[in-house]
């Protein structure tokens, strides 16, 4: 649905009922240790909950082991065939553009922050690292996924998250509303799909309108199996430029929490990245990424690479032209693509699992191959506001 | 970003990075030019302020190649930031 200012600040009182009414009987009850310790072993769909599992939790997995009944699977599909090829894109599209957008809102950063799990952005970005490729597997809605568990563990998560924050008095609620709250929890949706899509482009990536489209709708789908109340996303990319325009705009600034959360990030990459000359790229990719107003509420260190990294979408134009005028060299960019993102995602979790192989299985064993043609090209909306 | 002078640019951006970009800028362009220089460079006796100069122009060569393909536009995210700024950042009031 198409969003105003005020059908949003509506959204900032509503929470997840049934996740937060789970959450909150498996705490009345005192059930939450022995959740914990079954859910461990729940890491299939269609596998049979764990014996002895609370009640209420059996009931929260049945509510919400089904993905939305409007879901057009040969979108999904065509989700999936956009992540193959723009794999080591959207790879970096979230870590140094998704990751810092989050920390841009204060009350975002705020929240990361408090919540001692997720204070680490190693593991938070492991978190989102995994989800996705659960997400892009061929079998992730069948019997056997392990996206649909991931799905329902994270929506508990967010729950028992709120109801931490609201107990221990870390939230001003009369000034924010609910702890991850409907408006929020659309706009993480629109970090993660239309916002990953303006970094590619900036990044010189060309893509499909088809392409962008179906990638939309895939986390669309996801949102509401998160807990996004039906019909509450933006249908399209059209609503979602119109949703992402006014909810950055709405809140978007410099926090402590919000610095000190990109230093982090920023310390975990160079850690991934071989030796030391190159480590100012991750800094300067993100300024160039997230543009100086953000990087400096930020504080994204500047350096002598800015101009430099500025000039790369012209480097990575080319070799997208290549790929989309020759087959040999769309394989070998392929190939090359496939090696990155191995590298980089098996450097970020040092070893924990993460196979994102996986999609290859599509174009291997099923001989699918994207169709979309990449001459029509789709760009971001323009800004929603009059410029 | 907007474009500072010459002086402002040329400090952010190291040597090493300015040379290489205008050394491939003066591959790209084609090295003929190079060669004829170079051809009657054996018979000149000032060839460390010869070399002065090149280095200097490969310099200015990259910083000039950089600038030409560095992309003037702004990303989507700083037109939202200046906004915001603009208007204060007040909380949820957009």
């Amino acid at each position: 649905m198409q969003h105003t200012p005020e059908s949003m600040s509506a959204l900032r009182l509503v929470g997840d009922e049934l996740a937060d009414g789970t959450v909150a009987t498996l705490f009345e009850r005192g059930e939450v240790g022995r959740f914990n310790t079954l859910m461990r072993y729940f890491s299939a769909a269609g596998q049979e909950p764990p014996e002895g599992l609370p009640d209420v939790a059996h009931e929260y997995l049945r509510a919400t082991a089904a993905p939305p009944d409007w879901v057009d699977w040969d979108e999904m599909e065509r989700a999936r065939l956009f992540f193959i090829d723009n794999n080591v894109h959207i790879s970096t599209a979230l870590a140094f553009s998704a990751m810092p957008a989050c920390y841009v809102i204060p009350h975002v950063a705020r929240l990361l922050s408090a919540t001692h799990g997720l204070e680490y952005p190693s593991r938070r970005m492991a978190e989102t690292g995994q989800f996705t490729v659960y997400l892009m597997r061929p079998d992730a809605f069948e019997a056997g996924s392990r996206f649909v568990p991931a799905v329902q563990k994270v929506r508990l998560l967010h729950a028992s998250i709120r109801y931490h924050m609201r107990r221990e008095g870390l939230w001003d609620e009369e000034a924010l509303g609910t702890p991850i709250c409907q408006e929020d929890m659309i706009g993480g949706l629109m970090i993660f799909s239309i916002q990953v899509l303006d970094a590619l482009h900036r990044l010189g990536v060309h893509m499909s309108a088809e392409g962008a489209a179906s990638y939309f709708y895939a986390w669309r789908v996801v949102g509401e199996m998160l807990g996004i109340g039906p019909g509450q996303a933006p249908a399209d990319l059209e609503e979602a430029r119109l949703f992402s325009d006014l909810y950055m705009t709405r809140y978007m600034g410099p926090s402590e929490e919000g610095a000190r959360l990109t230093r982090q990030l920023i310390d975990l990459y160079e850690e991934v990245v071989p030796g030391t000359l190159l480590d100012p790229v991750v800094a300067a990719l993100i300024r160039y990424l997230m543009g100086d107003t953000c990087a400096d509420w930020l504080q994204v260190p500047r350096s002598a690479w800015d101009t430099a990294v500025r000039a790369s979408p012209a480097l990575l134009g080319v070799l997208e032209t290549v790929e989309d005028r020759s087959p040999l060299g769309a394989w070998a960019l392929d190939r090359l693509g496939h090696l990155t993102t191995h590298l980089e995602l098996s450097s970020l979790t040092r070893g924990r699992v993460m196979q994102y192989a996986v999609p290859e299985r599509l174009r291997e064993e099923y001989g699918l191959t994207s169709t979309a043609s990449r001459a029509d090209r789709w760009v971001p909306p323009p800004p929603a506001f009059p410029s | 970003m907007a474009h500072t002078g010459d002086g402002a640019e040329g400090e952010r951006v190291s040597d090493p990075v300015l040379i290489a970009a205008g050394a491939a800028d003066l591959v790209i362009e084609g090295v003929g030019t190079a060669l004829r220089r170079a051809g009657s460079l054996l018979g000149r006796s000032d060839l460390a302020a010869l070399a002065r100069d090149g280095r200097e122009e490969l310099r200015r060569r990259g910083l000039l190649a950089l600038r030409r393909h560095a992309r003037a536009t702004e990303s989507h995210m700083e037109l939202l930031a200046r906004r915001a700024g603009a208007r204060g950042s007040g909380r949820g009031d957009a």
